[in-house]
């Protein structure tokens, strides 16, 4: 039996910002782990989380191991607009105040 | 929809060996939420529960699978997921360190939901029990 079926997708805008839209879970976690790294962690990589209409622990790890890389590389990662259920979970999380969100 | 079962105050959905199952298990939970007039904050954050245990279950787990099974109640809503030998004791937690990326998934549920206990159903049967007040 073939996995179900992602329920993220990722695309690039004109501004090079990642657009995530639908749900990031453990499923769909190393997706975005791989796409993040792909990205140069030395400039400003930015998520657009408006259209994220759910975010669990597996999600949160992604972000925090891709905030921590741009760090170390005097980059940085940014969250864009976050819908209502990803702030409570960031917000729950303790990350809210620790990751760069817009 | 893709219950198992669904019979008035009560739903179950089963998953496997597959971590891409857990989506399932949160349109059931959320659906039958829903249907029983459950508020947003109850909704997504049951949601949350059923994506963090279940997820625990299938990647720690040492079962094939497991039950998800959600209650309606006057005064509340009882989640079980089943496949929780691998869970410590939740007396033991420790909050993970701001930049430590592993460890959320159980302190995200203790938050979330009122009340987190285990019950063994069988030898072998431990499952993870969340109440939230309505």
């Amino acid at each position: 039996m073939t996995t179900p079926p992602l329920r993220l997708s990722i695309s690039v805008n004109a501004e090079q910002t990642l657009v995530l839209q639908g749900e990031l879970d453990a499923h769909s976690a190393p997706a975005l782990a791989a796409k993040l790294g792909e990205l140069d962690a030395a400039r400003t990589m930015k998520l657009d989380m408006s259209a994220l209409d759910f975010i669990d622990s597996s999600g949160l790890r992604v972000i925090i191991e891709a905030d921590q890389r741009a760090r170390q590389a005097s980059g940085s990662l940014v969250l864009l607009e976050p819908s209502r259920a990803v702030s409570r979970v960031l917000d729950l999380s303790g990350l809210g105040s620790m990751l760069d969100i817009v | 929809m893709f219950a198992d079962s669904d019979a008035g105050g009560s739903a179950t959905v089963s998953f496997g060996s597959d971590v891409g199952d857990v989506g399932r298990c949160r349109d059931v939970v959320g659906e039958f939420l829903t249907r029983h007039d459950a508020g947003l904050d109850a909704y997504e954050d049951l949601r949350l529960v059923v994506s963090e245990l279940v997820s625990n279950a299938v990647q720690h787990g040492d079962a094939p699978g497991g039950t998800v099974t959600v209650v309606a109640e006057p005064d509340r809503f009882v989640i079980e997921v089943s496949g929780a030998e691998s869970i410590p004791d939740p007396a033991a937690l420790i909050a993970p360190t701001p930049t430590q990326p592993s460890g959320r998934g159980l302190i995200l549920v203790h938050a979330v939901a009122d009340e987190v206990t285990f019950v063994t159903a069988d030898a072998g049967d431990r499952r993870i029990r969340c109440i939230r007040y309505r």
